[in-house]
């Protein structure tokens, strides 16, 4: 195990550099894009409806895991945990106020390791957290040391904020199922104006390696699409997850995110699901900008010699579990969150992974194929193995947490998947556990964790999540309302 | 830029077939020659491509070309005296202006709101054309029109001197002042409501008690000098009387009364009776006959409905003091008009004079405007002065999107690429019978219109229900005859704009979208509620 996870993939990588690095110095570049409330609702993850041609090119053309998972479900910390190949309890985020600077002020991020080595680092709209649509056009929480130049689009999709459809007008457009059937052309969006950017970018700075991060804001609330988009889905298409009756009785009360208790928002199922529709929309519009990326590289010829990465910060309900909508969960759904990986070359190119990784392999994965080491303590696996062999053996476990609101003050979740099995507890059990077996129930509606004879098996999956997520709350101040 | 569309290649080709139209066009002062032969054209033309032509005229040709007046008021229906609808409105002013010129009795708003019908008007686009439906966007925030040439940019890219005061945007309030002279060379006093009582008259409202929705004696004192309307025509007078002499000039006044709060001093309310013979005929279940989706075009707006008004008592309160007020503005189109004499302009002064839409007072269950029913369409057109002939009642058709070309027309400017949608009343003016054989279409939000002849209205709201009114047997719309005549219905239906944008960026305030069968006001999705009476 500590061989695989050491030597192979550095003599991989020895090899891969001389192959690439070795024999000339062609620059290269690592195209990284981040998605915001991506649902693995795509064609290349299963799903026959929801139409993403081009996320499912870059599958093809690489590796798309189907089991990956993030380290905890919420914007801003997700991405600070794969911005820094650390896990919540390192990087001390939970919520959408703190910057990871202020407990690792030093912490050498992603794109900031490029930076240290020559490459240029840039990045177009979203990669760091932002309040959506409030923080559109602005820099956001961004980390200013990680970048060597920003471009921050602001589309009309905020220009036409007051036509956006609300149906529960008391809850901000962010907090609501909102959404907006727009007209106009795909570039006058803000992601179809951040990937414009973005191929300006790789068209201005094409002899040079670069790190780009490129981030799309949709499909996050309020769902915002040009109407061709809603088009693709007729609502007598689109149908609402079904759950068993009674599917909430064994649910302990909190696995529901605080801020959202009430089943569907309290809407009727028609609002909900052109809710669905809209959100379906706008994930086929962000493909659709994807493909442009896509095809620019393809244009310029440089698809050869970047390293795409297309990730999404965490997992979205859909309507699960009888109403469970966004996200903020430990569910299968929030935890479980598209990654996509095509490295030029990889052996394991057009194979989808059922790998169970994590969010924090990505820093590894990425600064190795540069030929770079990452910085000493950072949490993730390398890849690249899987990436060779999509299909090898590789003992994942998954481990996902949240903090939130609960009972006297907070109160801390945290979950770990393996291949067959989701263990969750919340207060370290004390306010309720959950085990599912995927196995047998891959939607997870039969909690298992107090039947008898699951004993065992919680004690040996409680033990994985040690050392990797503390039941107990930080000793941090926590901004309560923006958990 | 989508320009005229289909429709008009029809009516083109329509002019083809029928030859006196075609002469008709053709045979004014300029070219609309060019207009015409640009139809052929459609979405070709873009707007001011290419700045304003410069101008070469020698400053002879530019001293003789006629001035223009441009006098709008604001939210005043058709009851103005000359139009003979209302039996005891009193417009001495406005009438004689009628009298001295044409008078246009079937003239209509592209839209029954303030914003996209003034911008219509100024652009000569119809609705549909820019997108712009609402309140927002003021049209410079939309980037396809930053630097559209309006009317009076185009009257100073040929010689004119510009000048304005009170309201003619909408929006502008949202320019930075010192980008205004970008619209007019010069500038004057806002205008607006001028003083207000320290609380509302007539006291809360539905609807979150807008603090417009009010009306009555205002101030108490009856002098009218503080009024912002009284400084604006003040303003005009003072720059009529000092107008340079070796420049023609575009003066433009907008007047804000009777838009609510209708204040007016007692004077204005002793003309007219505090009884019922002031209301309009208002029938019960007058909505009984048109669809639902009529409800959507004014959803949920700060304008008390009539079931309001007469629980509270307010209605002939409300219908009194719209009365006042439009006779105190019809003193202050007077006080300019006397300027314009004494000054010896008159006979070298078009003077136009429109309001932006009509406004209801009861009728069809509300006050207010926002609907496609005679009540919110009609307004008042008048043109007089040189090459007009006086004393003429036209029954045509009209729209107010035909003053861009008709004042290019009446005042010699050549036609450059403007991308006009309006047709020249030049022919009116000078013969009220000449014929036009298009009708006047004015568009509620995208996909609502309604489409108005010399004798039917016909209406089509955006999820396909219809209206037909005969508006000449029925002036007050009472009866949906829809069933009964579904050939004309099918005749007008075939003048709806094929050009129909959805609302331009930035949009808001009184719009309504609609995808997949729901409508949706101001982004709150409308179910199956009960409209608010």
């Amino acid at each position: 195990m500590h061989l695989y996870r050491g030597i192979l993939p550095c003599l991989a990588f020895a090899v891969a550099a001389l192959s690439v690095n070795g024999a000339d110095d062609r620059p290269r570049r690592v195209l990284f894009i981040a998605i915001d409330d991506l649902a693995s609702v795509l064609g290349c993850y299963g799903n026959g409806l929801v139409q993403t041609p081009n996320i499912d090119r870059l599958a093809r053309g690489g590796v798309g895991f189907r089991r990956a998972y993030n380290q905890i479900p919420l914007c801003n910390p997700s991405r600070a945990s794969v911005l820094t190949g650390l896990r919540p309890d390192s990087t001390q985020v939970y919520d959408l106020s703190r910057s990871f600077r202020t407990t690792l002020p030093d912490v050498v991020t992603l794109p900031q390791l490029f930076r240290q080595r020559g490459w240029i680092s840039m990045r177009v709209g979203k990669v760091y957290h932002y309040s959506v649509p409030s923080d559109i056009g602005t820099d956001g929480l961004d980390d200013p040391v990680s970048w060597d130049r920003v471009v921050n689009p602001r589309g009309r999709d905020v220009l036409d904020a007051k036509l956006i459809v609300n149906p529960t007008p008391k809850r901000p457009v962010s907090a609501a199922l909102s959404w907006l059937a727009a007209d106009g052309a795909d570039e006058e969006q803000t992601d179809g104006m951040v990937a414009t950017g973005a191929i300006k970018l790789l068209e201005e700075y094409r002899d040079r390696s670069l790190f780009l991060g490129v981030g799309f804001f949709r499909p996050h609330t309020p769902y915002v699409a040009p109407r061709k988009y809603f088009d693709l889905y007729p609502l007598d298409r689109v149908a609402l997850p079904p759950a068993p009756p009674g599917d909430r009785d064994d649910i302990p009360e909190i696995a529901f995110a605080h801020n959202n208790r009430t089943p569907r928002y309290g809407l009727d199922e028609l609002t909900c699901r052109k809710a669905l529709q809209a959100y379906y929309a706008s994930v086929s519009f962000v493909d659709a900008q994807i493909g442009r990326l896509l095809d620019a590289l393809d244009r310029l010829g440089l698809a050869g010699s970047t390293l795409v990465v297309l990730w999404s910060d965490h997992g979205y309900h859909l309507g699960e579990h009888d109403g469970i909508w966004q996200k903020r969960t430990l569910f299968e759904e929030s935890a479980n969150a598209p990654l996509v990986i095509r490295a030029p070359g990889a052996a394991g190119n057009g194979i989808m992974c059922d790998a169970i990784v994590e969010f924090v392999d990505i820093y590894p994965t990425v600064s190795h194929w540069a030929g770079i080491d990452p910085p000493p303590g950072i949490a993730g696996r390398d890849l690249a193995p899987l990436l060779e062999n999509p299909r090898r053996s590789w003992n994942g476990a998954a481990i996902t947490q949240i903090l939130r609101p609960g009972g006297e003050g907070l109160v801390m979740g945290r979950t770990v998947r393996t291949d067959r099995w989701r263990y969750t507890e919340w207060a370290g059990g004390a306010a309720g556990a959950e085990l599912y077996d995927h196995a047998s129930d891959p939607h997870e509606f039969t909690n298992l964790a107090s039947r008898p004879g699951f004993s065992g098996r919680r004690t040996i999956l409680r033990q994985l999540l040690e050392g990797k997520a503390r039941p107990t709350i930080p000793d941090i101040p926590v901004d309560i309302p923006r958990l | 830029m989508c320009g005229p569309e289909a429709n008009e290649s029809d009516i083109f080709k329509s002019m083809q077939a029928d030859q006196p139209i075609l002469e008709m066009n053709i045979r004014g002062p300029i070219s609309p020659r060019v207009m015409f032969a640009r139809l052929r054209l459609p979405f070709v033309i873009l707007i001011c491509a290419g700045g304003i032509a410069p101008v070469r005229a020698a400053s002879t040709a530019i001293r003789a070309r006629p001035n223009v007046l441009f006098i709008a008021i604001d939210d005043q229906n058709d009851w103005i005296g000359a139009l003979h609808t209302h039996p005891s409105i009193k417009t001495p002013h406005l009438d004689a202006l009628a009298a001295r010129g044409t008078l246009f009795a079937n003239a209509h708003c592209q839209a029954p709101l303030c914003n996209p019908s003034r911008t219509s008007v100024m652009l000569g686009l119809r609705p549909g054309t820019t997108g712009i439906y609402g309140l927002s966007p003021w049209f410079r925030d939309v980037p396809e029109f930053a630097d559209a040439i309006t009317l009076p940019q185009y009257f100073a890219g040929h010689g004119y001197r510009t000048l304005s005061a009170g309201k003619i945007y909408h929006a502008w309030r949202s320019a930075r002042p010192e980008d205004r002279h970008v619209e007019f060379q010069e500038t004057g006093p806002a205008g607006g409501t001028g003083p207000r009582p320290p609380k509302k008259l007539i006291g809360e409202t539905p609807f979150g008690n807008n603090p417009l929705m009010d009306w009555g004696v205002w101030p108490p004192d009856n002098d009218d000098t503080g009024k912002g309307d009284y400084q604006v025509a003040s303003w005009a007078v003072e720059k009529l009387a000092a107008m340079p002499k070796d420049q023609p000039f575009f003066l433009a006044a907008g007047f804000f009364l009777p838009h609510v709060p209708c204040y007016a001093t007692q004077k204005w309310f002793d003309l007219y009776p505090d009884d019922e013979s002031i209301l309009p005929p208002l029938r019960e279940h007058d909505r009984d006959d048109t669809p639902r989706s009529s409800w959507w075009l004014h959803w949920r707006l700060p304008e008390p409905r009539l079931e309001w008004l007469r629980e509270h008592h307010q209605l002939i309160n409300l219908v009194r003091s719209y009365l006042a007020c439009t006779s105190f503005i019809d003193s202050q189109v007077g006080r300019i008009l006397e300027a314009l004499r004494r000054a010896g302009l008159a006979d070298n002064t078009i003077v136009v004079l429109w309001s932006d839409h009509g406004y209801h007072l009861g009728e069809k269950g509300i006050s207010g405007k926002n609907t496609l029913w005679e009540r919110s369409t009609r307004v008042p057109l008048i043109l007089a002065g040189p090459g007009i002939r006086p004393g003429q009642v036209c029954q045509r058709p009209v729209e107010l999107l035909d003053l861009y070309p008709t004042l290019l027309e009446l005042c010699g400017l050549p036609r450059s690429g403007q991308p006009l949608e309006g047709l020249s009343l030049a022919p009116q003016c000078a013969d009220a019978a000449a014929p036009r054989e298009r009708p006047a279409i004015t568009t509620c939000n995208q996909g609502n219109f309604s489409v108005v002849n010399e004798r039917w209205r016909y209406i089509r709201y955006v999820d396909g229900a219809e209206e037909l009114y005969d508006t000449a047997k029925d002036p007050a719309e009472f009866d949906n005859v829809l069933a009964a005549h579904p050939e004309i219905a099918a005749d007008l239906r075939r003048w709806i704009p094929k050009t129909d944008r959805g609302p331009a960026v930035g949009s808001a305030k009184r719009v309504l979208t609609y995808y997949d069968k729901t409508p949706v006001w101001e982004g709150q999705p409308i179910g199956s509620e009960i409209p608010m009476k």
